[in-house]
C-alpha cells in the first residue's frame, strides 16, 4: 500500500514539472562563469555611463580588463557578457568604484540598482576615484599584478575591521542616506598611473558628493566619528610631534541651548619630537600638552564648521539629541538648526613617556 | 502505516509540545514582514498590547480545551459531526483555511523565489512545498503534531543568528528613539489588527482536544505564546536596529535582508541555509491545514462514518495545490494583489482567532443540550 501510493505521487509530480516548463535553471557551474570582483564605474560623454571590470577573477587565463560604455548600470552587464567568452555573476561583487566625476552627480540610482539586485550583497564596498583609474587597472595587469582585484577587496576588509580609514558599504550608505540625522560618507582614493592613494573622505549630501576631507583633517574626522578609537599615530607637523598608540574617547552632546559640546579625551605617547623644547622638564612637557590640546581643538572646530558649511551632518551629531522619550529636533528643524550651531570642542591629553625622549642639544 | 490511522489519537501528545506547536504556529510569513508593516519604534507598544490581548485569547482556549475534554463521557465534537450546522459551519472554515494556507505557502515561495532561485518560476515550489506536506500528512495527525518539535529545532536556532545585530557598530541604538509616540500614531489600529493577526494560528487546536489526553494544558499555550512574542519582539527591535525607521521603510524584507548581510568567515551565503530552514514550520502547517481540510471535507460531504484514507488525502492536495497554483499563476502576481491577499489573512485570520473563544460556548452549548436530551430519554 505504501509503495503504491508513493510512486503515485511520484508521477503526477514529475509530469508537472516537465509540463510546466519549469525546470530550466539557470546554472552556475564554476568553470563557465565568471564571477567578477570590482567594478568601476564613470560618466562619460553623453550622459553615458562607462563600466570596466577585470576579468578573469581565477588566475589560470591571461587577466584583462573590459570596458562598456551604456546609459543604464545594468545595460553594462549585458554589454560586458557579450564581449566575453563566460558568463558574468555579480554574486561575488565586492567594490563598486565610482568616479568622483559620477559622484558628484546622484548618486542614488547607481546605488539603487546595486541594492535591488538579490544577488549583490549588502556588505558591497563604495569607493570614490580621482583620476584614471582605467589607466591604473592596466598598469596591474600588465606588471602580472594579476590579484589587484582581490588585493584591493583584502586591503578595504582589514581597515573595515581596523578602523583607520574610512570605509562603507552598501548597507551603510543607505542607511545614512535615509536617516533624517545622518549623511553618508565614502573613501576617496587618487589613482595615478601606478598608485592608488587613499585621499581621505568624500562627503555627500542628499546622494550627491559635496566635499571631502583630505590628510590629516581625515584622522581627526575619524576620531570624532567613533565614540572609541584607537590610532596608531597622529603625526602634527607644525609643531614637531607624532603622538603614537592614541586611545581617544569622543563624547558628543547636544545642550538644550542648542550648543554642541565635543569632549575627546586622549591617551597616549609621544613617539617624536622635533621641536625646540627640553621635554624632561615637566613644566615644559605640560606646556607642550596643552599646545597640542589647543592645536587640536582648533582643527576640530574647523573641521566641524566645514561640515556645517556644506550643509551635512556625517559625525551624526543630530542623533544625540535623541532621548527615549523625546525628539526635540525634527528632521526639518535638525536641518535648518545644524549648520548655525555654536560648536564648542574640548581636547584632553594625558600624554606618556614624555620624560623618555632625551634630547641633548 | 494503516492509512486509516491518518487521525488516530490512542497515544496523546507529551504536553511541551504544545508549546513548541503554539509557538511554531504563531511564527509565520507575517512575521517575517511585520518589521516593514510597524516601522516606527514605538509600535514596540503594540506589539506588547497585541500580545497581553492574544495571551488573554489563548488562556481561554486552552481552558475550553480542558473544559470540554476532561470528562471521559464527552468526546468533544466527535458526537456533533454529522449535524447539519456541523456542515454548514465547515464552509467558513475551509475559506479560512485556504485563505492561511494561501499566504502561509505563496508567502515563503515568493521569499524563496526573490532570494534564492529568482530563475525558476515560483509554481515549481509550490509543487514542491505541497509535496513534502503530502509526505508529512500522510503519516498522520500524530506525526505531524509531533514535528512540531522538529520544525521548532529547525528554525530557532536563527534567532541566535540575529544576535550579531545586537551590537555596534551593526547596531545603532539610537535608531529606536523615541520609544514613545511624541504625537497620535496614525496607523495603529491597522498595525494592532496585523500584530494580532500574526498572532493567530493556535485557534486550529480547539478542534485537537483528543491528541491532548485530557493533560491540562492552558500554561504550555501561554508559555508557547510568550516566547513567540519574544521573538516578535525582538526581530522587530534587531531590524529596526540596523537599518532605522526610515530606511526600513523602503526595505522589502527585513529580516531577509539582514541574515544576506552576515558574513561568515568560513561562509557567506547565510540566506542559503536560513531560507530553507524555514521551510520547516512552514511544511507543517501545510500538512496541519491539509489534514483540517481533510477532515471537513468529510464533514462536508458526509463521508465522516467511512474510515479516512490516504487516497481522500492525495486528492485533496491535488486540488488544492490547483487552487494554489492558480492563485500563482493569476490571483497573487503583483505587489498590489500582495497587498489584498495580506489585508485579506489579516483580517480574516485575526477575526477567526478572535472568534475561536466563542466556539467553546457553541460547544457547551451543544453538549449540554445532548446532556439534557439523553436524560429525558
Amino acid at each position: 500500500m505504501k509503495k503504491r501510493s508513493n510512486s503515485l505521487m511520484i508521477v503526477p509530480m514529475l509530469l508537472m514539472l516537465s509540463g510546466c516548463g519549469s525546470w530550466p535553471v539557470k546554472n552556475s557551474i564554476i568553470e563557465e562563469i565568471s564571477p567578477t570582483i570590482l567594478l568601476y564605474v564613470d560618466r562619460g560623454a553623453d550622459k553615458h555611463l562607462e563600466q570596466a571590470t577585470l576579468i578573469p577573477p581565477l588566475r589560470e587565463e591571461k587577466k584583462r580588463m573590459i570596458t562598456a560604455n551604456v546609459r543604464l548600470m545594468k545595460e553594462g552587464r549585458i554589454q560586458l557578457n557579450q564581449k566575453y567568452y563566460r558568463e558574468m555573476k555579480s554574486g561575488q561583487l565586492r567594490m563598486l568604484f565610482i568616479s568622483k566625476r559620477l559622484a558628484r552627480e546622484d548618486l542614488l540610482p547607481i546605488v539603487n540598482t546595486m541594492m535591488l539586485d538579490p544577488e549583490i550583497s549588502d556588505r558591497l564596498y563604495l569607493i570614490v576615484v580621482e583620476g584614471d583609474f582605467l589607466a591604473y587597472l592596466n598598469q596591474q595587469v600588465e606588471k602580472q599584478q594579476e590579484m589587484i582585484d582581490f588585493y584591493l577587496y583584502k586591503m578595504l576588509a582589514h581597515y573595515e575591521r581596523q578602523g583607520e580609514i574610512t570605509v562603507t558599504n552598501l548597507h551603510r550608505f543607505m542607511e545614512a542616506y535615509f536617516s533624517p540625522y545622518a549623511d553618508p560618507q565614502m573613501p576617496l582614493f587618487t589613482a595615478n598611473g601606478t598608485d592608488l592613494i587613499y585621499e581621505g573622505t568624500a562627503l555627500f549630501r542628499d546622494g550627491k558628493m559635496v566635499g571631502e576631507i583630505t590628510a590629516l583633517d581625515d584622522t581627526l574626522f575619524q576620531i570624532l566619528n567613533r565614540p572609541t578609537r584607537f590610532q596608531k599615530s597622529l603625526p602634527l607637523p607644525e609643531r614637531g610631534v607624532t603622538l603614537g598608540s592614541l586611545h581617544t574617547e569622543t563624547k558628543v552632546t547636544v545642550q538644550p541651548t542648542g550648543d554642541v559640546k565635543i569632549y575627546i579625551e586622549g591617551t597616549g605617547r609621544v613617539e617624536e619630537y622635533q621641536g625646540e623644547r627640553d621635554l624632561n622638564q615637566p613644566e615644559a612637557a605640560q606646556q607642550l600638552t596643552r599646545e597640542l590640546e589647543a592645536v587640536l581643538e582648533q582643527k576640530a572646530a574647523l573641521l566641524v564648521k566645514k561640515l556645517q558649511q556644506l550643509r551635512i551632518d556625517p559625525l551624526r551629531i543630530g542623533e544625540r539629541t535623541l532621548g527615549p522619550f523625546s525628539q526635540p529636533y525634527t528632521e526639518e528643524a535638525w536641518k535648518a538648526a545644524w549648520p548655525t550651531m555654536p560648536v564648542h570642542v574640548d581636547v584632553h591629553l594625558r600624554l606618556e613617556s614624555l620624560g623618555l625622549l632625551k634630547m641633548k642639544r | 502505516m494503516k492509512s486509516s490511522s491518518l487521525f488516530a489519537h490512542d497515544k496523546p501528545l507529551q504536553p511541551w509540545m504544545w508549546a513548541v506547536l503554539v509557538n511554531r504556529m504563531q511564527v509565520g510569513y507575517f512575521m517575517l514582514i511585520l518589521p516593514n508593516v510597524l516601522v516606527q519604534p514605538y509600535m514596540v507598544w503594540i506589539i506588547l498590547l497585541a500580545g497581553c490581548l492574544a495571551l488573554l485569547n489563548l488562556w481561554v482556549i486552552g481552558k475550553g480545551l480542558e473544559a470540554s475534554y476532561q470528562q471521559h463521557e464527552t468526546e468533544g465534537w466527535r458526537p456533533f459531526m454529522g449535524s447539519v450546522w456541523m456542515r454548514v459551519l465547515m464552509v467558513p472554515c475551509l475559506v479560512i483555511m485556504l485563505l492561511k494556507l494561501t499566504i502561509v505557502v505563496k508567502g515563503y515561495v515568493g521569499i524563496v523565489h526573490q532570494i534564492l532561485f529568482p530563475s525558476v518560476n515560483t509554481g515549481t515550489f509550490i509543487v514542491l512545498m505541497m509535496f513534502a506536506g503530502y509526505y508529512l500528512a500522510k503519516h498522520g495527525m500524530w506525526t505531524v503534531l509531533r514535528f512540531g518539535v522538529i520544525a521548532f529545532l529547525m528554525s530557532a536556532w536563527i534567532l541566535v543568528l540575529y544576535g550579531y545585530f545586537l551590537l555596534p557598530p551593526e547596531a545603532n541604538y539610537s535608531h529606536l528613539y523615541p520609544i514613545i509616540p511624541l504625537q497620535w500614531p496614525s496607523h495603529w489600529l491597522e498595525s494592532l489588527l496585523f500584530v494580532w493577526a500574526a498572532f493567530a494560528g493556535p485557534e486550529y487546536f480547539v478542534v485537537l482536544g483528543p491528541w491532548t489526553g485530557g493533560k491540562p494544558l492552558t500554561k504550555y499555550f501561554l508559555a508557547g505564546h510568550v516566547v513567540s512574542l519574544f521573538e516578535y519582539v525582538y526581530f522587530f527591535f534587531v531590524s529596526l536596529l540596523f537599518f532605522g525607521s526610515p530606511y526600513l521603510k523602503t526595505v522589502d524584507i527585513a529580516l531577509i535582508q539582514l541574515v544576506r548581510y552576515i558574513q561568515l568567515p568560513f561562509f557567506e551565503r547565510v540566506e542559503m541555509i536560513v531560507v530553507p530552514a524555514y521551510m520547516a514550520p512552514v511544511v507543517l502547517v501545510i500538512a496541519l491545514l491539509m489534514l483540517y481540510v481533510y477532515g471537513a471535507l468529510r464533514i462536508l460531504l458526509k463521508r465522516i462514518r467511512k474510515p479516512p484514507h490516504a487516497g481522500g488525502l492525495f486528492m485533496v492536495f491535488l486540488a488544492v495545490g490547483g487552487y494554489l497554483l492558480i492563485v500563482d499563476r493569476w490571483l497573487w502576481t503583483s505587489e498590489i494583489q500582495r497587498r489584498m491577499w495580506e489585508q485579506l489573512q489579516m483580517v480574516v485570520g485575526g477575526a477567526s482567532f478572535a472568534l475561536t473563544p466563542a466556539l467553546f460556548l457553541v460547544l457547551h452549548a451543544m453538549q449540554s443540550r445532548r446532556r439534557k436530551s439523553e436524560k429525558a430519554q
